[in-house]
């Protein structure tokens, strides 16, 4: 264990400000202590916003508690099984950097770089990492990739990055698998509803594993030790090994950061901002009663997280045509929401009655089955 | 301008725009007379000409990127650095920003928009004061990478984007030698082309864009390949196109065949077009060494006929088949192939043998061709060869021999040369026997000798004339005497 000097950042206006005027050759290497996603991710974009990284860089170490999060571009009825995260309680959040999707969980660590326009190098930023891991366990092979993925054993995948470049500053951030759920990845990962066409960026699913499956003795702590030390003998002048622990609640520290955090987890950030997207597949409809099936086409296109237009159509000795249309009308103009597609549903199943009302209810729950 | 000295009024206008398609425009359509007003008149008839906003490289390896959002509206104010859109390419999210101040006029890529090449025009801005509305869209085809022709005039009484009129030359037809090589090879007629170059010329790439336009047609064989005085050449595995399976020639590599049902692609070719490249790829890249020498057949022959009266079925070829596999077997220094800088040697000795179908060459491959008898390869090569009339050989069967052998002994062709297959170090350019007169020293006697001419050509690199001649000379001595290869 190498000893460390952890100072924790005071609270108190005259302090508010001392991270973003911090001046000198050093690296700083920063420790969330919120396990918040959205606070987390608030606490990058207001590190990006408001520090000067022309002189030298920023290391942020973060982790959460279990979230799925989406690149900026993604579209998430395609990348995670919303019903299964709502069933476990696991939030989405989209972040504002590119790239594919992932599960965090308190198991996988998180590090953002944050340099300068110019002096944004992934490769030397993963550098770090590999370094770190290749002190620690030198029989591990750890490499990274073209794509900045990082493979342990040549395979498995134990990191990804994204990274987002604006006007003056950037920032590349990248996962280490150390010892996340790995069952709940995969049940997290996968696409709620089949049948969606869309521009939206891919992720490319990857065999990962975790550090601790191959390394039984690493510890948390021992990681990040590293890693800080690694950084620090590769972006600053002095070789040390000091963090700083800060907390993304902390308004008085992060002006703003609170607000930050509020948009993220909003329904417009998260959903609305799904490139444009349209729905087709099929839907098994059955009448336990009557013993019969039947199936049904859906098409939806949505725009925005909301939808543009849609159509059912559905046999029509299933259920009358005007039924049907009343579905698809209920949901043109409103967010391809669960809840909201389960509202309206319901409302027109009240004014049913008998064989019809069973059919339109079940109607309705494949259709939220879609919806996620 | 100088030019105005010499051609008066035509030369001024000439001089303003660098597209003379503005100049016939205008004088197609206009009397003299107006001329000299539209020239004082012009910036506003001409309509508002943009910055042009391109993709951006936004890093040394960027090729392509999406549109991720737009920032700005069409019609809000831009100043000098202010973020335009955000766009995204490999996993990282860029903003780019603008580096004129200006007003955004037209957003040419929406959101959302992927796979976005380099230099892909996306939007359009004007000059701070100017009517955003009434910009100058470029046509498609020139919002191409960067162009330096400035786009055709679209003056606002004709909306919609003018593409250069199709002028009223009525004086000969007028090519660049460029563009007549060009529609001769396609056999497209010159006639339809739009000339842009001056005083009707047909450019190079009018005939370019006539031929993205019209129905590609092959090219004819005798201008594409190469014109060798040899015969055809046998050159890297074409498997004949039938209805499932792509037209593709598969690479060959030794030792190392294909797995079942993997194919390499190439897309958009035809036999011939991949031949020809393959071929010139081998005869500029290989220096091709070669050595004849003349086989007597007498005892292959003669084996044969006595084989053939067991009701046991071999060909001449099946015998050169096995005397060059053992010939390898016991020269392994040939059975080589180019590893970047040197030999690399092989593990097994399989050898392609050419078939002539009636889509063109292939050479379908004996694998161990050592370790069989002459009468396991003659059933080999029957089947093969039949595969490949009907178009059902699979990869591993053409893809990964040692050595060609190419037979044109059926045509009567007395010798000749061969290219080699690469990466392969060696083809067999097999003739046909002829008798010729030989006077028999022992007894003085004239005696006829089947004759067969084989010539040798090899990678200079790995087999040289050395080793290819006692190549040579080795596999002689097992076809004259083929109980010789009972020895390996």
């Amino acid at each position: 264990m190498m000893s460390h000097v952890r100072s924790t950042l005071s609270l108190g206006r005259n302090r508010s400000a001392s991270i973003a005027t911090c001046s000198g050759e050093t690296a700083l290497v920063l420790l969330s202590q919120s396990n918040d996603v959205f606070q987390n991710l608030a606490l990058e974009d207001w590190i990006e916003a408001n520090v000067d990284l022309r002189r030298r860089g920023v290391l942020l170490l973060w982790r959460n508690r279990p979230a799925v999060v989406i690149g900026r571009h993604q579209n998430p009825w395609a990348e995670c099984h919303l019903p299964a995260m709502r069933a476990a309680g696991v939030p989405l959040a989209r972040r504002r950097s590119g790239g594919g999707t992932v599960f965090h969980d308190l198991g996988n660590l998180n590090l953002t770089f944050f340099s300068s326009k110019t002096a944004y190098d992934r490769r030397r930023n993963l550098k770090v990492v590999t370094e770190a891991l290749r002190r620690l366990r030198p029989a591990l092979d750890v490499r990274a990739t073209d794509r900045f993925d990082i493979l342990l054993n040549g395979h498995f995948k134990i990191s990804g990055s994204a990274a987002r470049l604006s006007r003056k500053s950037s920032y590349h951030h990248c996962t280490l698998l150390h010892s996340a759920d790995r069952s709940a990845l995969a049940e997290m990962l996968r696409p709620s509803c089949p049948g969606i066409h869309s521009n939206a960026t891919p992720s490319v699913p990857s065999p990962v594993t975790n550090l601790l499956d191959h390394a039984p003795t690493l510890q948390w702590e021992e990681l990040l030790d590293a890693l800080v030390h690694q950084y620090n003998a590769e972006f600053s002048s002095s070789s040390s090994s000091s963090s700083i622990t800060v907390d993304p609640g902390d308004e008085a520290a992060f002006p703003g950061v609170g607000a930050s955090a509020a948009e993220l987890c909003g329904w417009d950030w998260t959903f609305g901002r799904t490139p444009k997207f349209r729905v087709e597949t099929v839907l098994q409809l059955t009448d336990e009663r009557a013993a019969a099936r039947c199936s049904a086409r859906l098409q939806v296109e949505v725009k925005g997280g909301v939808v543009e237009s849609c159509r059912l159509d559905v046999p029509d000795d299933w259920l009358p045509p005007r039924l049907s249309s009343e579905v698809s009308g209920v949901l043109v103009g409103g967010r391809f929401c669960r809840h909201r597609a389960a509202a309206a549903i319901t409302e027109l199943t009240r004014s049913e009655s008998g064989e019809l009302r069973s059919r339109l209810k079940d109607l309705g729950d494949a259709v939220l089955t879609v919806i996620g | 301008m100088a030019a105005s000295l010499r051609l008066g009024r035509q030369g001024v206008l000439f001089g303003f725009r660098l597209s003379s398609t503005f100049d016939r425009c205008l004088l197609a359509t206009h009397p003299c007379q107006d001329n000299v007003r539209h020239f004082f008149r012009s910036p506003w008839i001409l309509g508002v000409s943009p910055f042009k906003v391109e993709m951006p490289a936004l890093s040394p390896t960027m090729e392509e990127g999406s549109i991720v959002k737009w920032l700005k509206r069409e019609g809000e104010a831009v100043a000098a650095g202010d973020p335009l859109c955000e766009i995204e390419t490999d996993k990282a999210v860029v903003t780019m920003e603008s580096n004129e101040d200006g007003i955004m006029a037209k957003i040419l890529m929406e959101e959302g928009s992927r796979n976005v090449r380099l230099g892909t025009l996306i939007a359009l801005m004007v000059e701070d004061g100017q009517d955003w509305k009434k910009v100058e869209i470029p046509p498609p085809d020139a919002a191409g990478p960067p162009s330096t022709a400035a786009g055709p005039v679209v003056p606002p009484a004709a909306p919609s984007p003018a593409r250069p009129l199709k002028p009223v030359w009525s004086g000969p037809l007028r090519l660049s030698p460029a563009a007549r090589h060009i529609l001769d090879t396609h056999g497209v007629d010159a006639k339809l082309a739009t000339p842009t170059g001056r005083r009707g010329l047909i450019t190079k790439e009018d005939a370019l864009n006539l031929l993205k336009t019209s129905p590609v047609t092959k090219p004819t064989r005798a201008t594409v390949a190469p014109a060798p005085p040899r015969p055809v050449p046998p050159l890297a595995s074409t498997p004949p196109p039938s209805g499932s399976r792509p037209n593709v020639p598969p690479l060959s590599v030794p030792g190392k065949p294909g797995a079942p049902g993997t194919f390499t692609e190439i897309p958009a070719s035809n036999v011939r077009r991949v031949i020809a490249q393959r071929l010139t790829q081998s005869k500029t890249t290989i220096p091709h060494a070669y050595a004849s020498v003349d086989c007597d057949m007498a005892a292959v022959m003669h084996l044969r006929k006595s084989l053939a009266k067991e009701q046991i079925k071999v060909s001449v070829n099946d015998f050169i088949i096995k005397a060059a596999a053992v010939t390898l077997k016991e020269m392994p220094e040939v059975n080589v192939t180019w590893s970047g800088d040197g030999p690399c040697a092989l593990d097994s000795i399989h050898i392609s043998v050419a078939v002539a179908t009636n889509k063109g060459l292939i050479t379908p491959i004996i694998k161990d061709a050592a370790d069989k008898g002459v009468q396991e390869i003659s059933a080999n090569v029957k089947a093969l060869a039949q595969k490949a009339r009907d178009g059902k050989l699979l990869p591993e069967e053409y893809q990964g021999g040692s050595f060609s052998i190419s037979n044109l002994g059926m045509f009567g062709i007395s010798g000749f040369s061969a290219v080699i297959n690469p990466p392969q170090a060696c083809i067999l350019a097999i003739g046909t026997s002829r008798s010729e007169l030989r006077l028999c020293e022992d007894d003085q006697t004239l005696c006829t000798q089947q004759l067969m001419t084989v010539t040798l050509s090899s990678d200079g690199r790995l087999v040289d004339d050395e080793l290819a001649s006692r190549f040579l000379d080795k596999f002689r001595g097992n076809l004259e005497q083929p109980q010789r290869m009972t020895l390996a």
